[in-house]
Order: structure tokens, then C-alpha cells, then sequence
């Protein structure tokens, strides 16, 4: 089954009557690829992102082996979903330990693309300079947080609401929320003392 | 202190999304690279089935560790769409959990604000008045399930599983759950006998043990199983937390120098 077959199977409408389970299943590895493809591109650089639907392709079809080598059994999504995760993970080490993609994320000039969201800033190569030393700075700052405080925050910066980081964290929400605010403060008052206001570069010209 | 404003923190996200591995490595000729993380283990984390200790673990690496940062914000991507699909109907579903990221940051005194729906929120209000009802009203030896869910790892009984507790030296105790060097924690302790008849109550205790007076241990016969649940209130420069384990159950025993020792029965 091709990556381009899964995606146009991905758009069939659901629960079709007579749909039997052979059908059911490639709906399912077609959205299970779908989802997939879109995490890749929103979260990895574009050496890996150029080859999304090729990764994801071997992921899949570790799930698609599984299943058919135990027809008897029922996986739940979860576990499918556990079982491509890791698969699609071993595929992007393999690649950089074969050296097929970089280490280092381009930066001062190339097809450079954020890896959250686009914004007109990051069509400018000094200002992906700026983001580049204000991630290095990040980091040194994020280190020296009091220890609950830094996990609370890099959660935050990794995407968690404070509700899903207290449920990770086993701490009270109250208490992530303070967690992340103070944090954030400290955060913002260590990069200022690294010159760079507000988290942008100084000299950059970068606003909000 | 203002809140924090979103273009900011979006801007520190993208920074921090996009740092690699030559940004993070202090001197490349020495810097050895950080042993790789099972991806089922980063999973298990993201979907909140770790333990509490090792998921902070691996958030503590992920600050000086760009690829396993990158993985982890995968796994997380993927959780969000699968936690679409359970919400379609689908199994396996952890816990709840939110969509997006929050709205944040207000200012501490302010509810984040919630995304959950009504019929969600009524059937966690159920769930939470059916724990509490199991807790009261237990009267059979089944295990109890934990009455704060997600909770039950944060405080572990420190007795040895399958012993009895011998009431000349029944001392109840535990561990947990983890807090930095500058954070103060009190203990609290209820136990009830099975049929919910108050055996003890120590309030403030500055040490995870409690040492049952014989006294009280009089009215109980050898057998009787023993409930009891710890809270912890957690004093640091960010607030109190409050923090409640689920409960435990330990049988109670002859003295011990009736029994030839024994020590700790918990489940």
C-alpha cells in the first residue's frame, strides 16, 4: 500500500454500510498515516520533514505487520498508535545515524522553516540568527530555574497547558500554574541579563 | 509582575523547538552523546503512564537534550490526535487531558481556564463522589481503587507487601512524594479499621512514619485489616500543595513477641 493510496483512503467517509474489516483496517493505517505525516511536519526539521511520508510509510507498516501476524488479537489505538510512534522513531535515528540528515538544524541561510509555526520573522535570516542565540540562551537560562520550576516551564515550552502538565508532573494545577508563571518571570529576567529584552535579541529588531 | 505576554512566549517555544544538538553540547570534543531514550518510554511519559519520578527525569533531560525534546513534542502531537480519536468513541484512553495549550500565562490567582465539556466535567464529579462513597462505605476485602486518581505513585507505602503488622510495633510507613531541598512537607495520616471504626489520626507529622499506640489497637482483633491514607502538604516558595495517597491496607497482627516478628501488610 503506497503512501499516496493511504491518503486517499484517509478521505473516504466513515462507517460506510458493508464497509468490511479488510476496508475498516486501511481506513484506520490511512488515518493512523495521515496524523502522522502532519506531527512529522509540524515538529521536525525540513531535512525529516522532506521525507514525512516516507517515514512514516515504515511506521506504519510495522503496525500493519503487527496486526497481521496476530489477526486474533484486538489492538486499541493506543497501542498502535505506541507501536508506529516507535517505529517512526527508530526510522528517524537510523537515518541520522546513517548521517542521511544533519545534526544541526539550518539556520543562518537554506530552506530554513520554523518548526512550530510560520511567521514573516523567520523569512529573515538574521532574525533566525537572533532565534538561534536566544535557544542557546534559553537553555543556559533554563538551567539555573529552581527545579520544579525549569520542569514546569519546559513543559510549558514544549507545548503542555498547565492542566496537562500537572496530571504528567502528579502535582497539583494550582501549583504548576504558580510553577510556570514564576518560571517564566525568572526565564524572562535571566535573558534580559544576557542583554537579550524581553527574549528578543538585542540589536535584532524583532517586536511582538 | 504583569502577565506574560503570548507573542513572547510563543517566540521562546519556536527558540526552544528549534535549538539542535550542536546548539546544547558545551565542548563537542568532550561531550558525550546522551544514551538514547526508548521511544516507548517517551510515550508512556507524554501519555502520563509513568511514574512521576522518571517522567521528571526525562524532563529534566530534556532542557540540555534538543533530540529527545524534538521527540518528545512528536509523541506529544500524536497523543493530541489520538486523544481526538478516543474522544470520537475509540479505547485506551489515559486520563483527560487538554487539546491545546492553554491561554496561559494569568496571573497566579486565576484559574487557568477550561476546555472541558459539561457532560465531562459532570461525569468526573460522579467518578470523584463514587471514589469518596467506595472510601466510606467500604465493607469488603477487595482492594480499594485510588480514591484521587493519577495520584497513587506520588506516595507509596514503605511496608513490606504481604506481612502482618504486629500491634506492638505497628508502625505505618511511606515514601513520597518528591519535593525540592527548599520545600517543607507535613504529613497527615487516617486509619480506619475495615468496618470504618476510627483506629488513629495524627495530624502535622515532619517525618513519613506513625507508630500506632497499642491502646488503640486494643478494641481490634488479630486479622482485622487496616485502611489508612496519607496527605502531605507540601510548603514551598510557589504555594502549598496538597498531595493524598490513595489507600493502603494492612493487617494487623499478634504483638510481636507473640507472632516471633513480622513486619508490613499492604497492598
Amino acid at each position: 500500500m503506497s503512501a499516496t493510496d493511504l491518503a486517499a483512503r484517509a478521505d473516504r467517509p466513515p462507517s460506510e454500510p458493508g464497509l468490511d474489516a479488510g476496508a475498516e483496517e486501511e481506513r484506520a493505517m490511512a488515518r493512523l498515516h495521515e496524523r502522522m505525516v502532519v506531527a512529522v511536519r509540524k515538529t521536525c526539521p525540513p531535512t525529516l520533514r522532506d521525507r514525512a511520508d516516507d517515514l512514516v510509510q515504515v511506521a506504519v507498516l510495522r503496525v500493519l505487520k503487527l496486526r497481521r501476524e496476530r489477526p486474533e488479537r484486538t489492538f486499541s489505538d493506543g497501542y498502535l498508535y505506541r507501536t508506529a510512534y516507535s517505529a517512526l522513531i527508530d526510522e528517524i535515528r537510523r537515518l541520522r545515524r546513517r548521517g542521511e540528515v544533519p545534526l544541526e538544524t539550518p539556520t543562518d541561510d537554506g530552506d530554513e522553516r520554523p518548526l512550530v509555526e510560520p511567521t514573516v520573522e523567520d523569512a529573515d535570516p538574521e532574525q533566525r540568527a537572533g532565534a538561534r542565540e536566544l535557544g542557546v540562551a534559553i537553555t543556559d537560562c533554563l538551567g539555573r530555574l529552581v527545579p520544579d520550576r525549569r520542569r514546569a516551564v519546559v513543559l510549558y515550552l514544549q507545548g503542555h497547558g498547565v492542566p496537562e502538565a500537572a496530571r504528567l508532573l502528579r502535582w497539583g494545577a494550582k501549583r504548576v500554574q504558580n510553577l510556570v508563571y514564576r518560571g517564566l518571570a525568572d526565564l524572562r529576567g535571566c535573558l534580559e541579563a544576557k542583554g537579550l529584552d524581553g527574549g528578543l535579541a538585542a540589536g535584532k529588531g524583532a517586536t511582538s | 509582575m504583569t502577565g506574560h505576554d503570548l507573542p513572547t512566549i510563543e517566540r521562546w517555544r519556536r527558540a526552544f523547538a528549534r535549538r539542535s544538538a550542536v546548539d546544547t553540547a558545551v565542548d563537542p570534543a568532550t561531550d558525550t552523546t546522551p544514551t538514547p531514550v526508548e521511544p516507548d518510554t517517551i510515550w508512556r511519559a507524554v501519555r502520563g503512564e509513568l511514574p512521576a519520578a522518571e517522567t521528571r527525569a526525562l524532563v529534566d533531560r530534556l532542557v540540555d537534550d534538543p533530540e529527545l525534546a524534538r521527540e518528545w513534542r512528536l509523541a506529544h502531537e500524536l497523543v493530541q490526535s489520538l486523544d481526538t480519536t478516543d474522544a470520537a468513541g475509540s479505547d485506551d484512553s489515559v486520563g483527560d487531558r487538554e487539546g491545546t495549550v492553554s491561554a496561559f500565562p494569568v496571573a497566579p490567582a486565576v484559574d487557568a481556564p477550561r476546555r472541558w465539556r459539561p457532560r465531562a466535567m459532570l461525569a468526573a464529579a460522579a467518578m470523584l463522589f463514587l471514589g469518596l462513597a467506595a472510601f466510606l462505605l467500604l465493607d469488603t476485602p477487595e482492594p480499594t481503587p485510588p480514591i484521587w486518581r493519577g495520584e497513587d505513585v506520588a506516595i507509596e507505602s514503605a511496608l513490606p507487601a504481604a506481612t502482618v503488622l504486629p500491634r506492638d510495633a505497628a508502625e505505618l510507613r511511606w515514601r513520597g512524594p518528591e519535593v525540592d531541598d527548599d520545600a517543607t512537607v507535613r504529613w497527615s495520616v487516617d486509619v480506619l479499621s475495615e468496618t470504618l471504626e476510627p483506629v488513629s489520626r495524627a495530624t502535622d507529622l515532619d517525618t513519613p512514619h506513625l507508630l500506632l499506640e497499642l491502646s488503640r489497637l486494643e478494641p481490634f482483633a488479630d486479622g482485622t485489616v487496616l485502611l489508612w491514607r496519607v496527605t502531605a502538604r507540601i510548603d514551598t516558595a510557589d504555594g502549598e500543595d496538597v498531595v493524598r495517597s490513595t489507600t493502603f491496607r494492612t493487617t494487623l497482627g499478634p504483638a510481636h513477641s507473640a507472632s516471633g516478628g513480622a513486619s508490613g501488610a499492604i497492598d
